[in-house]
């Protein structure tokens, strides 16, 4: 058994079912946990419990040889049999003390406590594993066995690390989903790599190689964000339902409102603060549709310039972050608000040049403009966007 | 409508299933994640959330269904007037569907909006596929032909039971001497009749086909679509205040196709 401490508190789609949350490790967990969380580069406290559930005194040692954290790899690409896998990577962690001396009566029990330290100073997250030895002795007639790894790794606990403390929506962390923000914003740090790293990450599913979420426009949706509401006081996003379909599926569908709260969700666990913005236009003092500009949708490759295409839409649901900048994970944008070749996630655009900006040929950003008759001659050039709500409260709710 | 309001209307409700799973499963379709029935979200909304997929291929359908929220055209995220993909009106089978409906299609996804007067239906279909060397989704182009009746068929079962859910038995009406069983929605108080009661009273002969039933009373023939706010009385499509609906093989429809078509 191993209890770990100074652990972030978390919760997943099962416990929270029951309102449940949970803030160390205690064998047997039900249902199982998904792992633990800290702050990047913390030292772990554990406390190994061994147990000696035979009927003969023991003693002996425990050596800790080795300990690492086993990460999900780049996504990689096998074109021998034409699969996709995230191979892992080591890093390794120190482990003390190195040695304890053993002494266990029959039936008894010893508490070790132990400390894993260098863990990454950067978002990420892993399998600890630890390499140890054990030779013990059996008093009555010093039989020797070992109950150590025998030179392998045994494979403790998952280990989430995120960039600093978390905030609400997600003050909790949900595991199943920090299995996946922390493979979004592998490897990054502070604002604004985590808010970029973590935009992109989503889009381009980055350590997910068999988990991977796509913009589906118009699809369904589980963030019920409607375009007549003015304000959404408190929106219900079924967390549950995203993280079942990641865990399940090749493909995810998703719909611009789930990437912009799913995006809110995601910086949250890292202690970012964001909030989705439903976008749309007025024009002639209504609220308006709009022609883009050219986007990929996640899911589609962005480097292709034939992958891109206008679309008309009643609104677009994107997220904003704390310096009022728009970060989308859902699409690709095939130039930046200045004209500029781009083709990425948008991470890093104010308005008004990410909604639309007059580089004198066109419109850029967002929008090319509006349109009557759906006719592409009667695009009539820029008008005011209007962030018909913030959401002031988000909440989770279950399939 | 206050959330008590909507409680007290649906919360005796929630058990209903609104998804007819053996339309999915005739289609060896499982259904994989989310529920059949309403469950009230957090906010109060009244909703059905689901996935099912198709192992041998991929293939997918999603659905969502909202209820307590007033609809009489389709709010899509796409827009009409200019859209990639390219937006089709109404019902693949030119059936009137809902109070109003519309298509989207790519090469390998399709969606189908529905707007029920008292909620909307997604319905969302096709090809999950796989991943290119690229990292990009792949999947086959579908011949939306053949997946179009079946999707209806889905859709329609499900604003049927949108519509059943919210009838309950009112006193039986008297047409021309005849009983007819009689109904009334929770939500507008509108009156229902029992569709094959109703057509004996006006001498109608019934002919059920597929998502439709035909009407006859010699040179006259009235089509009466499920899940749909019109009726086709003589070769003209007439308007309806609310949605056709049948429940284990019985029909339902508003009272004023006694107007219409007495």
């Amino acid at each position: 058994m191993r209890d770990y401490q100074g652990n972030l508190t978390l919760t997943d789609r099962d416990y929270y079912l029951n309102n449940a949350v949970y803030s160390a490790v205690e064998y047997p967990a039900s249902p199982p946990i998904r792992g633990i969380s800290y702050l990047r580069g913390s030292s772990i406290p554990v406390t190994v419990r061994i147990v000696n559930h035979g009927p003969y005194d023991l003693v002996g040692w425990i050596t800790f040889d080795d300990a690492r954290l086993a990460s999900p790899g780049p996504n990689t690409y096998d074109s021998f049999t034409g699969t996709w896998s995230n191979p892992p990577e080591y890093r390794t962690l120190a482990i003390a003390p190195f040695m304890e001396y053993l002494e266990l009566p029959a039936g008894s029990q010893v508490d070790l406590q132990i400390e894993l330290s260098g863990t990454p100073n950067f978002v990420a997250l892993g399998d600890i594993q630890v390499k140890y030895d054990m030779p013990l002795w059996r008093e009555s007639d010093s039989f020797l066995g070992n109950n150590g790894t025998l030179g392998t790794f045994d494979s403790w606990e998952r280990l989430f690390l995120v960039d600093a403390t978390p905030i609400a929506p997600q003050a909790v962390p949900w595991a199943d989903y920090l299995e996946y923000t922390c493979r979004w914003a592998f490897g990054h740090t502070g604002d604004p790599n985590v808010k970029t790293w973590m935009t992109r990450g989503m889009h381009y599913s980055l350590r997910s190689a068999t988990s991977r979420a796509r913009y589906l426009p118009s699809g369904v949706w589980f963030y019920p964000i409607f375009f007549d509401g003015n304000i959404a006081v408190e929106a219900p996003y079924n967390l549950g339902l995203l993280t079942a379909l990641l865990d399940s599926q090749f493909w995810t569908e998703l719909d611009c409102r789930d990437f912009a709260g799913g995006l809110q969700i995601a910086l949250s666990q890292h202690g970012h603060s964001s909030t989705p913005h439903l976008l749309t236009g007025s024009f002639d003092g209504q609220i308006h549709g709009f022609t883009t500009n050219l986007l990929c949708p996640a899911g589609t490759d962005s480097t292709i310039p034939s992958n891109y295409s206008a679309y008309g839409f009643n609104f677009h649901v994107v997220t904003n972050e704390w310096t009022g900048q728009y970060i989308d994970a859902s699409t690709s944008y095939r130039y930046d608000p200045y004209g500029v070749t781009y083709n990425n996630p948008a991470t890093e655009w104010a308005l008004p040049e990410y909604w639309q900006n007059d580089i004198g040929t066109r419109y850029s950003g967002l929008v090319a403009g509006t349109f009557y008759q759906g006719n592409w001659e009667d695009l009539v050039p820029l008008y005011e966007p209007i962030v018909v709500f913030p959401v002031e409260g988000l909440i989770f709710t279950l399939p | 409508m206050n959330s008590l309001t909507l409680f007290l209307l649906f919360g005796a409700m929630q058990d209903s299933p609104m998804i007819d799973t053996r339309v999915l499963t005739s289609r060896g379709m499982e259904l994989i994640l989310g529920g059949t029935s309403l469950r009230q979200r957090a906010n109060g909304q009244w909703t059905v959330l689901c996935r099912g997929i198709r192992r041998a291929d991929t293939a997918f359908v999603g659905v969502r269904f909202d209820e307590a929220d007033q609809r009489t055209f389709v709010v899509a995220k796409l827009n009409t007037a200019l859209s990639n993909p390219p937006i089709v009106r109404g019902s693949a089978s030119g059936l009137p569907l809902g109070v109003d409906a519309i298509r989207l299609y790519d090469d390998s996804d399709a969606r189908l909006h529905i707007a029920t007067g008292y909620g909307q239906i997604v319905v969302e279909f096709g090809i999950n596929g796989t991943i290119s060397a690229r990292g990009s989704r792949v999947a086959p182009p579908q011949d939306w032909a053949q997946w179009d009746p079946w999707i209806e068929d889905f859709a329609r079962s499900i604003v049927a039971r949108s519509v059943n859910r919210r009838l309950e038995p009112a006193p039986t009406s008297r047409i021309d001497g005849t009983d007819v069983e009689t109904f009334r929605c929770r939500i507008s108080e509108g009156k229902y009749y029992k569709l094959r009661d109703w057509a004996t009273a006006r001498d109608y002969t019934i002919r059920v086909e597929e998502n439709l039933v035909r009407l006859n009373r010699g040179t006259r023939e009235v089509v009466v679509p499920v899940g749909a706010a019109k009726v086709k009385v003589s070769g003209r499509w007439i308007d309806l205040p609310d949605l056709v609906a049948e429940r284990n093989g019985s029909w339902y429809v508003p009272e004023e196709i006694d107007r219409v078509a007495r």
